[in-house]
């Protein structure tokens, strides 16, 4: 069979989407219609987990989701739900780009599982109707909007903020009520969701950066001719860099929106941001650990020279 | 090919009478049999995936709220308010016996308990007052459906994960269209009360209006506590489903004490059946939608129709008689997971609104409740009200046209779905 | 044996029920009342839930209360609508076998791919092993089905409720 499905849970209007119809155009293109690609974007497929699930299994060839959609699969997914490792996008991208991407993706193969590489969710940031998160002070007592990870949950403990664990879906109507104080997420969540409607600040934490891995059916492309895997690398390599481009405009045209909108934006200094990233890896290093294997964790981490 | 495989099959396992939601699995397994890039694990991953959702389990939370409301004096109490607010008015009886399927409709997820609920102690009542006995079993089964068109509904709870839109936003649009259903409803009885003999006293209840209010204070106040809940989102439409459980559990047992604690256990087990038994089309359409899907059936047929007509009132039209069809001999839900996705493309593409269209398919198929051979309603009223089921198939025509004409104005004006979401929830705004 | 026959999946349905009240509706009580929330709480429902449902797909066989479309049968001889009626529930048995042997299959791939949930950590197999239960139990109970419509011509169902 030489049709390439892909699932994804994204909108037609991402830029995953929208990279994903570069990769479907450039395969076929330049396979001469041998290789066809047929894209299920929306979620149609079931969700991130249950695509996965798809794909290793062989009935679809390749999905995208978040790191943290997918430590369920796969353990050592699990450190890039550790705060604050990467100062900003170009240090993040050519860390997952070199040995850290490929010791992650060392650990899918033994899932199943064949990375196509690092696409971009980006970091996230805070939204807060309290009072501006300039300093390491300013998390206290923070009533925020958590997934319901306990991992998470005890990170944000350890700052002294107060997770409630809420559904994406509930964020809105409980910040309307007062409910939480606020709720972090990438920037243009903050417009998607509407969350600006109803928050006064955006604080530019950058606490978590998320990359959507991209992942194919091991055995799939194993079973690719050496000239189609070279093909299907090099269109993948081109649409991941095509996509962090889209992302990153988008990101800047949000937090345009947002400033219009009437929100105030800060900053948080770097020394703050060095102190929360201490604290909560801190409080989680065991779990972590336990999680992906002391092996696993130290190579991670060596790799991106923390 | 894959098609025909999937349909056809589907529809023989129909004929020779395997359960709805085995047959859609069945016929889903051989599809996957015959596509040669598709695994038996996907059926099987689906089965788990289509349960394994917290919203889903309002669907049984609020399936047991309604028939522990059913035999809790709740039902009662809110018969006595509809005798003696709408006891003299036209139609009588038959008003109010429609006006208390209404407020039990909004406190009952279900079509059944409505019609067990208000049935069991009206149509009697109805008898004793001159009624024919068929016929007031056609009246409380038709108006029994209000249990689905009126917040809080199950089925709206299926559509709403099948669709992917909002629980409340779709909880809020049924209120309209509900009240529009009721008020037919009421017309058509008025107009055949004047044939019929009229025997007793014209209302059940001496006393105020308020005195009754009074009495049913706990009963009126539960839609408050479970609908407001939902719609100031202070609690997730399955959270509220369960205050609603333990609401109508401390009421019935602990304040009316009209239901021993030794009956719940039973209660409870009779709503996980229904429950069970219907929801396993669930599971099994999981997979069905994934085939379908990766076959790209729905874009086909949205192609197709779309070569054919712009037009959405032509679609519309053509979607109501598919549904009443379907309606006739599928269950409700089995309905709404296959077609959903079939459909929704579709109507996406013609600029239908998702929530609108929701309510269309669902009064459409609370219809469906009322039409033989499979009317589920039409079952209930015979067994609560001692009819024969013949009897009441051949009075329900008549509830069903007025039913339809309803259905009608609701699909062409889609300001009564959507003005309430968009006023209150700046839905679509 | 006879006791075990008839209350073996009810006692299961109404403690997963239960259950799920239980969970949800304390981790409501725990927001409002404590500012906190069960982190395990919606997992443990849905978990629950599927239990629930599974066991009460194999009890409602033996309540014949799966909805069937009855309009074709009922205009079957006698003879011919017990033999029709059969074939269906042999269709449902093949199915659940079927069933059963997948949910070994997607139990076995879950436990060897390393597959947990994700709030209480434990395996997803302990989750899917629902349908292999489920199956076995529905196998059993068609079998016994299909005995009482071969040999004694019983076809009567239960009522066939809608919701
Ligand atoms: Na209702
Ligand atoms: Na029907």
């Amino acid at each position: 069979d030489t049709t390439i499905r892909i699932g994804h849970a994204t909108p037609e209007s991402s830029p995953i989407h929208e990279a994903l119809v570069y990769f479907e155009e450039q395969i076929e293109a330049r396979s001469d219609g041998a290789m066809q690609v047929e894209l299920f974007p929306g979620g149609q497929l079931g969700s991130v987990r249950e695509m996965t699930d798809l794909v290793q299994s062989g009935n679809i060839t390749m999905t995208t989701g978040a790191s943290v959609h997918l430590s369920s699969s796969v353990d050592e997914l699990a450190v890039l739900d550790q705060f604050l490792l990467f100062e900003n996008e170009e240090q993040a991208r050519a860390l997952l780009d070199g040995e850290a991407g490929q010791a992650i993706a060392a650990a899918m193969e033994g899932r199943g599982l064949k990375s196509m590489g690092f696409m971009e969710l980006g970091f996230r940031s805070f939204t807060n109707s309290r009072a501006p998160l300039d300093s390491y002070e300013a998390f206290e007592g923070l009533r925020m909007r958590s997934a319901d990870n306990p991992i998470a949950i005890k990170a944000w403990r350890s700052v002294g903020a107060v997770p409630v664990p809420l559904a994406w879906g509930e964020i809105y109507s409980s910040l309307q009520q007062g409910l939480i104080d606020g709720q972090e997420s990438a920037l243009s969540s903050m417009i998607i969701e509407r969350f600006f409607e109803v928050q006064d600040y955006v604080s530019l934490t950058g606490h978590i950066y998320w990359p959507e891995l991209w992942l194919a059916n091991l055995d799939w492309f194993e079973g690719l001719s050496a000239d189609e895997q070279a093909l299907v690398t090099e269109v993948a390599r081109e649409t991941v860099e095509l996509q962090r481009d889209l992302t990153a405009k988008a990101n800047a045209a949000t937090l345009d929106e947002l400033k219009a909108a009437g929100l105030e934006v800060n900053e948080l200094p770097t020394e703050d941001k060095q102190r929360l990233g201490a604290t909560m890896n801190g409080a989680i290093e065991a779990d972590i650990r336990a999680k992906v294997g002391d092996a696993f964790y130290d190579t991670f981490m060596a790799a991106i020279g923390k | 090919m894959t098609t025909a495989i999937l349909f056809g099959s589907f529809a023989l396992l129909l004929i020779i009478g395997v359960p709805i939601g085995i047959a859609l699995g069945a016929a889903s397994l051989l599809a996957i049999a015959y596509v040669p890039f598709l695994n038996f694990d996907l059926y099987a991953l689906g089965l788990v995936s289509g349960i394994n959702s917290f919203t889903l389990i309002a669907v049984v939370l609020f399936t047991l709220a309604g028939s522990l409301m059913a035999q809790g004096g709740i039902s009662r109490r809110l018969i006595a308010v509809a005798d003696r607010a709408f006891g003299r008015s036209p139609g009588d009886l038959g008003t109010v016996t429609i006006m208390a399927c209404l407020f039990f409709a909004a406190i009952s997820g279900t079509g059944s308990a409505t019609v067990a609920a208000i049935g069991l102690a009206m149509i009697p009542a109805l008898v004793e007052r001159g009624y024919d006995r068929a016929y007031a079993g056609a009246m409380v089964a038709s108006a029994g459906g209000l249990g689905v068109m009126i917040p809080p509904s199950v089925v709206m709870i299926v559509y709403a994960v099948a669709a992917g839109v909002s629980v409340t936003a779709l909880f809020m649009a049924g209120i309209v269209p509900g009240i529009v259903i009721a008020l037919t409803l009421i017309v058509y009885n008025i107009t055949q009360r004047r044939k019929m003999a009229h025997k007793g006293e014209a209302v059940l209840h001496e006393g105020s209006v308020w005195a009754a209010l009074n009495q049913a204070k706990l009963a009126l106040l539960m839609p408050v506590v479970v609908l407001g809940g939902i719609y100031s989102g202070i609690v997730t439409p399955t959270e509220s489903s369960a205050v609603a459980v333990v609401y109508a559990l401390i009421v019935s047992v602990f304040v009316y004490k009209e239901l021993p604690l030794r009956d719940i256990p039973k209660m409870m087990l009779d709503s996980a059946l229904l429950v069970s038994a219907v929801l396993v089309i669930i599971g099994a359409s999981v997979a069905f939608g994934r085939i379908i899907a990766l076959e790209q059936i729905p874009t086909q047929l949205a192609e197709f129709v779309l070569s054919m007509t712009q037009s959405r009132y032509v679609v519309l039209l053509a979607t109501i008689v598919l549904l009443l069809i379907v309606g006739t001999f599928l269950e409700t839900l089995a309905a709404i997971v296959i077609l959903t996705p079939v459909l929704l493309p579709i109507t996406l593409e013609l600029g239908i609104d998702p929530v609108h269209f929701g309510i269309v398919m669902i009064v459409a198929l609370a219809i469906g409740f009322v039409t033989p051979p499979l009317g589920a309603n039409l079952f209930m009223a015979a067994q609560v009200g001692q009819i024969p089921f013949d009897k009441i198939a051949r009075r329900i025509f008549p509830w069903v046209v007025t039913m339809v004409v309803a259905l009608l104005i609701i699909a062409f004006v889609p300001w009564l779905s959507l003005v309430l979401p968009q006023v209150f929830l700046d839905y679509g705004g | 044996m006879r006791m075990l026959e008839k209350w073996f999946e009810p006692v299961v349905i109404v403690t997963m029920l239960g259950a799920i009240i239980v969970l949800v509706f304390a981790d409501v009580i725990a927001r409002f009342a404590f500012s906190t929330s069960i982190a395990v709480a919606n997992e443990l429902a849905r978990f629950c839930f599927v239990y629930m449902i599974y066991f009460g797909v194999s009890y409602a066989i033996r309540e014949r209360r799966h909805m069937r479309v009855t309009a074709v049968l009922d205009l079957l001889p006698e003879a011919l609508r017990r033999w029709v009626f059969a074939l269906a529930e042999l269709v449902f048995l093949v199915y659940s076998v079927m069933v059963c042997w997948l949910g070994v299959v997607i139990t076995q791939q879950a436990f060897e791919r390393g597959k947990i949930l994700s709030s209480t950590e434990w395996p997803l197999g302990v989750l899917y092993a629902a349908i292999i239960l489920s199956g076995a139990l529905s196998s059993a109970r068609l079998v016994h089905s299909l005995w009482r419509v071969v040999m004694r011509g019983d076809t009567r169902l239960g009522p066939q409720l809608d919701i």
